[in-house]
């Protein structure tokens, strides 16, 4: 039997394949379908200190090989989630991690105390990221000094791991990345969605309402990879994949490229059973390269 | 039953009778129970006539006197519109309707509507079609001071409740508190907390 355990910030994972935020919800939904225990963990959809409506319809577009979209962060609320949400999730075996997203350094610090004394979250992932947000989200991401900032404030706070969710929007995604593990980030997540934009001719206007979206799904695949590879490549935290990922070939591809674990999104919209199928295909790898642990092929890309 | 509107539907109507597909479903919420012995007005259009039917047949087949149902079956034109025979099995009489007249009487299922409220004592309508329709049934539903049920369309990137891409403007929970981002609005996913609205419920653009 192949082991697909992996540990990333101290946080035992039965396997390496995460639900990525905002393609999981809070869990309710994907456990009507499936037993999500099967997962290595989930990252809940980002919270703000107050719930948030989100942006108004049209919220998503279809586009070549992949799909955009500005939900504007719809969630809960920190609070809601805590009393709502999180007891239905720790109930199930899998690591949870609670994905929160701020508009100030001051909101990021209020939702990672809100957390700090509740039971069965196994880390915080500061979304540094959004870009559909208009304050906050992505101007934290998008550079060095406030990237470092927030990560630095969060850190003080947390009593559990953090991982930094990384904006693939930025001139060079390793000095983001050098900058948060400086600042004490126990991880990094990458990439979030990259902007985009879709425009109806015959209306003339932009089809979202946001005019902007994140673009996700295989069409980011190969962006997202070198970025993964080049931040493995430059910090010590251990990195966690994500960007189009949709079979078990392209996870191990991310692993090989330097991730210790994946984050599944798009790819749950087309077949909500996608991360369990890469799951079964990540054993099959091993099995076929005579490979004992997933452990051993982290990074493991040859030069040619 | 479906119409061709985007891709994934191009792909589906290319697909040949026998041939097996995967389908992930029931998904969301359904049309409520008839609530007392109120006179119905199903109001369909286009390809939102098939849930119709088998709604007035589950009505009827749990002993709803068909004649207490007025069906409206509205389509754009002659090649769009459905022609379900079962409805005449069902003994309903349907009212059939097209905008430019090429079967049944000219012009549009709400235009039948208009006409029908003037005519019943305070009916429940039930409705489903194009989101533009849906629209007009809801007003007048409104201005007559009815109620009823809609079905809405919506583009679903999941289509279970996890993305919230599919979400349509609701009037916001008298009860919700201070919000991140003070919409006016409230929103609700087609996917799961529908498709079926009340009327009243929906903020149409």
């Amino acid at each position: 039997m192949v082991d697909l355990s992996v540990e990333i910030a101290g946080i035992r994972l039965k396997n390496p394949v995460l639900m990525a935020s905002g393609c999981f919800s809070y869990g309710e939904e994907a456990c009507e379908i499936y037993d999500i225990s099967l997962l290595g963990g989930v990252i809940t959809k980002s919270l703000t200190y107050l719930p948030r409506e989100g942006h108004p319809p049209p919220k998503v577009v279809e586009t070549d090989s992949g799909m955009l979209n500005a939900i504007g962060l719809s969630n809960v609320g920190i609070d809601n989630f805590i009393s709502e949400k999180l007891p239905f999730l720790r109930k199930h075996d899998t690591a949870c991690i609670v994905s929160i997203a701020g508009s100030t350094v001051d909101e990021y610090v209020r939702m990672t105390d809100r957390l700090a004394d509740c039971r069965g979250i196994a880390a915080i992932e500061a979304n540094i990221s959004c870009p559909n947000v208009e304050e906050g989200g992505l101007e934290f991401g998008a550079y060095l000094e406030p990237a470092g900032r927030v990560i630095k404030e969060i850190k003080k706070h947390a009593r559990q791991p953090v991982i930094a969710k990384l904006s693939p929007n930025v001139t060079d995604i390793v000095e983001i990345a050098r900058a948060v593990e400086d600042n004490g980030a126990d991880a990094v997540s990458l990439i979030n969605t990259l902007v985009g934009a879709v425009i109806d001719i015959d209306k003339r206007v932009f089809k979202l309402s946001n005019k902007f979206g994140g673009l996700s799904g295989p069409a980011i695949k190969p962006v997202a990879l070198a970025m993964v590879y080049k931040v493995a490549n430059a910090v010590k935290v251990p990195v966690i994949g994500m960007g189009g990922i949709s079979t078990a070939d392209d996870a191990v591809q991310f692993i090989l490229a330097g991730a210790s674990a994946v984050e599944v999104g798009t790819a749950c919209f087309i077949d909500p059973l996608a991360p369990l199928k890469i799951i079964e295909g990540l054993q099959e790898y091993l099995v076929e390269h005579n490979e004992k642990s997933i452990n051993d092929i982290i990074g493991k890309v040859n030069r040619r | 039953m479906f119409r061709v509107y985007g891709s994934g539907t191009a792909q589906m109507a290319l697909r040949n009778v026998g041939e097996s597909i995967h389908l992930f479903g029931p998904l969301g919420n359904r049309f409520d129970r008839l609530d007392g012995s109120k006179e119905i007005i199903m109001v369909a259009g286009g390809v939102g006539l098939p849930p119709l039917y088998f709604l007035a047949k589950i009505f009827i087949n749990n002993g709803m006197a068909p004649g207490k149902i007025r069906f409206i079956a509205g389509a754009k034109n002659r090649s769009e519109h459905l022609n379900e025979p079962g409805l005449n099995d069902l003994g309903l009489k349907p009212i059939v309707c097209t905008d430019d007249g090429s079967q049944g009487l000219k012009g549009t299922a709400v235009d039948i509507l208009k006409a029908e409220l003037s005519v019943r004592n305070e009916p429940l309508i039930y409705s489903c079609g194009p989101n533009a329709m849906l629209k007009e049934v809801d007003h007048l539903v409104i201005e007559h001071n009815l109620s009823g049920y809609l079905s809405l369309e919506a583009l679903m990137p999941c289509g279970y409740g996890i993305c919230s891409g599919c979400a349509v403007k609701v009037h916001p929970p008298t009860d919700r508190g201070p919000t991140d981002d003070n919409k006016a609005y409230h929103l609700k996913r087609v996917c799961i907390d529908g498709p079926v609205f009340r009327t009243g419920e929906v903020i149409w653009d």
